[in-house]
């Protein structure tokens, strides 16, 4: 029997497990399958704000009591920002910017729009739009998940100069006839001649240019190196710009927790998807987890559940309008009925009131009922899984699933 | 700029391009005017279904008798764009089993070829149907695709020398001396105005037919009657299949493409333009959907759409599924005292080439051509390519059907495409298997590549974003390809990028639970958390409109 199981391996499920070994205990993680971070930009949002962070989100949890944020309070915010960032250095992925203190940076997305996020990889620190400097975006001629002169002309039109231009890997056609994928590409950049072979045809073509972005395909066993490296050899600064999933620099962040956690002792499993819980009184005692032989029991002191909302598989929703927390069946907060969970236009500034949905949860992050009183006292919920908060509009993605993984085992 | 024509016909559907080019087939020089894309109205609006008349045997005989008539031409004239399913007429046990016999007898009186199969026989045909079905019914049903009939109508059209104004919305008839001579035209895109002369205007607007004649001041009484599909992300059956009772709500089961829709709804409607999907019709679906296939429910459901039927009512008549389904050609002049202008109007997508005929003689007879209608014979599908069916050389990929068989498009078949093609080139949809050099060599084809709505465009051309992402990941792609290659600007692309996602998401919007719900997760964190879209542009589907870019 282990001290903790953590229920799924998202950001949240990763974070926890690795903070909770940290403290100490003896940590288990199942999960049914790789989490969202396969389609993560790589970037860290923790609020959307052009002003100061740590007075805004001082702000935001005064204003919005019920938030994740204003449960865990921002300690637990630095606090998960901090471990994010050492597992994520221990693999050479190293993270600058800080959310206690100044403010977002402004970096490019592939379709040439601005993007804030208080914490971005180094390989991605070059491209900051609050930065003067001309830029060159740089892609893969033929490459169908990155644009150079759509990305270029949409960041020119908002006042950022740049250009786009396309080199050629002959490489790139052997990978697979109609598929490239961004992780093909990315182990192609962790060889020294194909990256000299892109930055010799890039180099002649800087025209000037104060730094140079690509898309984030940039290295995908030797990151750091890989960048690095093509850096120098281009002479300028160079940032990675992420493009659609899979996410190059979200499978690096998992890699790095998978690293981190394997060397930790913590165990995970994969491919185990629990189906429901064994509760004695207000204690959570086992978790059933159906394998092709038996139904295993897992046992744990606390269990963190960090199974993801309705997009990671935490919640299942049917055409009745009813949704279900899957492991547990944790009563949930809905937003009203099938026709209220979504707005009418994809893109609207209140955003869709779905992404409210969750478990409600106390300030050590306990399941609660509509009441406030703790359903099962050894649980805790980390993640996308918990109620009262749309990450979209908010900004917040990966800051709530820092903060949350960190606040869980504590 | 004024032109001169012997004809215009309004209407973009199956029954205004049938109109236009059996008249371009007698000789005559035709503008066909269309406010949308072709096929955008009540024919791109459809199930899919190639009546065989079976549904009209009992109550409608009249319309079953062209039904079968026009399913047995349709399948020589129009071969690339039918797939011959056939079709089941079964019994469940929530229908009467011996309406059967009534039914039956009714589609033999009409020259139907139906005949009863053992149950037995009709599981093992189609081994997803609801195993307790009573009796089963062949009949030989089809399954039809609009945009292709359409854009091999337009090609022909093209061919003999006539003209295809897409996009362009009339605004007014000229009426002179009590003689209609033309019509006011505006581009939707640009809004400039001209004017179309014609001899004769016929107008086949459908559920607008009404609205089009009173522009010359001519009462026409259209019944619009809403019927809302939903597309399932499963192709059940390859089988057309119906319910052998009166017809009613979701009796009717379509294989196409890769999925399956189920229809329809019938609710009678003030505004033709009103194609809202209401969240019971989708539950109506589904529920009805279970009564055919066990967990019908249970599959994801892709999109939901509703087209708009020109049901047309004489004085006295009843409306909705109790009226009849065949059509009616108006002559103004004796009818209203309006000369020059014509009305075709009601019918159904199986008999258009039927209504055409009968339009394009009355519209012969006045103007004194004695030309007799050819379209009974005439293949439609030799000019069958989508776009570019010039483009036979070994480098370019044709669009669709590109193989000198012709045939209905599979992804199977598109697949053996690809697989043989010497180009190697990106997959740009991979759902429904589009490549880059399509979409570029769609984008030059198309007439007006910088209006906001191209993408939607090209989908009807190539599939792009029809498949289970719903444009997730090809919008971007395809948007970007026509920055790189067809003279859009990044402002232009970034729109059409914007106006592709919000119409992708109309049609998934009243569908979002399960597994659909994660998708439309997936896509809005790919348009706003990767990409930034919603950082660049307000999103607005209106034509002409110019958001903050």
């Amino acid at each position: 029997m282990d001290d903790i199981l953590v229920i799924g391996a998202g950001p949240a499920g990763l974070l926890a497990a690795w903070s909770a070994r940290q403290r100490g205990a003896t940590v288990r993680l199942v999960a049914a399958g790789i989490g969202s971070t396969h389609v993560m930009p790589g970037w860290v949002g923790v609020l959307q704000t052009d002003g100061d962070l740590f007075a805004a989100l001082t702000e935001w949890i005064a204003g919005h009591p019920a938030h994740p944020y204003a449960l865990t309070g921002l300690d637990a915010l630095n606090g998960g920002v901090a471990a994010f960032r050492e597992v994520c250095g221990q693999a050479g992925l190293h993270y600058v910017g800080d959310p206690a203190s100044g403010s977002n940076f402004r970096l490019p997305t592939a379709l040439g729009a601005a993007q804030v996020a208080a914490l971005a990889p180094e390989s991605f620190a070059a491209g900051d739009l609050r930065q003067r400097g001309d830029m060159l975006i740089a892609g893969l001629a033929g490459w169908r998940d990155f644009y150079p002169r759509l990305c270029a002309e949409n960041l020119s039109r908002q006042g950022y100069p740049a250009q786009g231009v396309t080199f050629d890997l002959p490489e790139m056609r052997a990978l697979s006839r109609f598929d490239a994928t961004p992780v093909g590409l990315a182990r192609l950049f962790d060889r020294p001649e194909v990256r000299e072979r892109v930055a010799g045809q890039i180099r002649p073509r800087l025209d000037g240019a104060a730094r140079v972005g690509l898309p984030a395909v940039i290295g995908y066993v030797s990151v750091a190196e890989a960048w690095r490296d093509l850096q120098d050899r281009l002479g300028v600064p160079l940032f990675e710009i992420p493009t659609l999933p899979p996410s190059v620099p979200g499978i690096r962040v998992f890699d790095a927790f998978k690293q981190a956690l394997r060397q930790a002792g913590v165990p995970i499993f994969l491919d185990m998807t629990a189906t429901r819980g064994i509760v004695e009184g207000d204690r959570l005692t086992g978790v059933v987890i159906p394998t092709v032989s038996r139904e295993a029991v897992y046992r744990a002191d606390h269990v963190i559940l960090a199974t993801g909302g309705l997009y990671g598989g935490g919640i299942a929703s049917d055409h009745h309008g009813q949704m279900r927390e899957v492991v547990l069946d944790l009563p949930l907060c809905v937003p009203g009925g099938l026709g209220d969970w979504f707005a009418d236009r994809l893109i609207s500034e209140q955003g869709h009131p779905v992404h409210y949905a969750g478990v409600r949860a106390n300030d050590q992050l306990q399941p609660v009922d509509a009441a406030g009183d703790v359903l099962l006292e050894n649980v805790r919920i980390a993640g996308r899984l918990l109620a009262g908060y749309n990450p979209v509009i908010e900004g917040s993605t990966e800051g709530v699933l820092l903060a949350t993984a960190y606040r869980a085992p504590q | 700029m004024n032109e001169a024509y012997d004809v215009l016909v309004i209407g973009g559907g199956v029954t205004g391009g049938g109109t236009a080019l059996d008249l371009v087939l007698r000789g005559l020089r035709v503008a066909l005017i269309e406010r949308g894309d072709l096929a955008a109205g009540t024919s791109g609006r459809y199930h899919g279904l190639l009546h065989s008349g079976g549904r009209y045997a009992v109550r409608d005989p009249e319309s079953a008798r062209e039904c079968i008539e026009e399913n047995r031409i349709l399948r020589r004239i129009v071969p690339h764009a039918v797939e011959n399913t056939g079709g089941l007429f079964v019994t469940t046990p929530y229908d009467d089993p011996d309406y059967g016999d009534t039914w039956l007898a009714a589609c033999h009186a009409c020259d139907i070829e139906a005949e009863e199969i053992p149950v037995s026989a009709a599981l093992k045909l189609e081994p997803a149907l609801n195993p307790a079905i009573s009796r089963a019914f062949r009949v030989p049903d089809g399954s039809c695709d609009s945009f292709d009939m359409l854009s091999a109508m337009k090609a022909a059209i093209h061919a003999h020398g006539s003209q295809v104004y897409t996009y362009h919305q009339v605004t007014g008839l000229i009426v002179e001396g009590g003689k209609v001579t033309g019509a006011r035209v505006r581009n939707a895109r640009t809004r400039e105005e001209k004017i179309l002369h014609a001899a004769l205007v016929v107008n086949a607007a459908g559920p607008w037919a009404g609205q089009i004649a009173d522009m010359a001041g001519c009462p026409v009484t259209v019944r619009p009657s809403k019927g809302t599909m939903v597309a399932m992300a499963y192709r059940f059956v390859n089988t057309v299949i119906n319910r052998c009772h009166p017809p009613g709500d979701g009796d009717i089961l379509v294989p196409v493409g890769t999925v399956a829709v189920i229809g329809t709804t019938s609710v009678t409607v003030d505004d033709p333009n009103d194609t809202r999907v209401e969240p019971w019709e989708v539950q109506r679906m589904l529920d009805e959907g279970d009564k055919l296939i066990p967990g019908f429910s249970q599959v994801r459901a892709l999109r939901a759409w509703a087209g708009v039927r020109p049901l047309y009512e004489e004085e006295g008549q009843a409306g909705g599924r109790e009226a009849k389904r065949t059509f009616a050609v108006l002559d103004h002049a004796s009818r209203d005292g309006v000369a020059g202008l014509i009305t075709v109007v009601g019918g159904k997508l199986t008999t258009y080439r039927l209504m055409a005929e009968k339009a394009a003689d009355v519209v012969c007879a006045q103007l004194g051509v004695s030309a007799a209608c050819v379209t009974r014979g005439f293949r439609i599908s030799d000019f069958g390519f989508r776009i570019g069916q010039h483009a036979t050389s070994a480098t370019a990929l044709p669009i669709r059907n590109l193989q000198s068989a012709i045939r209905t498009h599979t992804l199977g078949h598109r697949l053996a495409e690809l697989e043989a093609a010497p180009a190697q080139d990106g997959l740009i949809c991979e759902c429904e298997l589009v490549t880059r050099e399509q979409i570029e060599q769609a984008a030059r084809e198309h007439p007006d590549a910088v209006a906001p709505w191209v993408l939607d465009d090209l989908r009807r051309d190539l599939r792009l974003g029809m498949g289970p992402c719903q444009g997730g990941f090809c919008g971007y792609r395809a948007a970007a390809i026509l920055n790189e290659a067809a003279g859009l600007d990044a402002g232009q692309a970034t729109r059409a990028l914007a106006d592709f996602a919000q119409r992708r998401w109309k049609g998934q919007r009243p569908l979002l639970w399960g597994q659909g719900l994660r998708q439309a997760l997936l896509d809005e964190q790919i348009y706003c958390g990767v990409l930034g879209l919603d950082r660049l542009a307000g999103i607005n589907d209106q034509p002409g409109r110019q958001e903050l870019l």
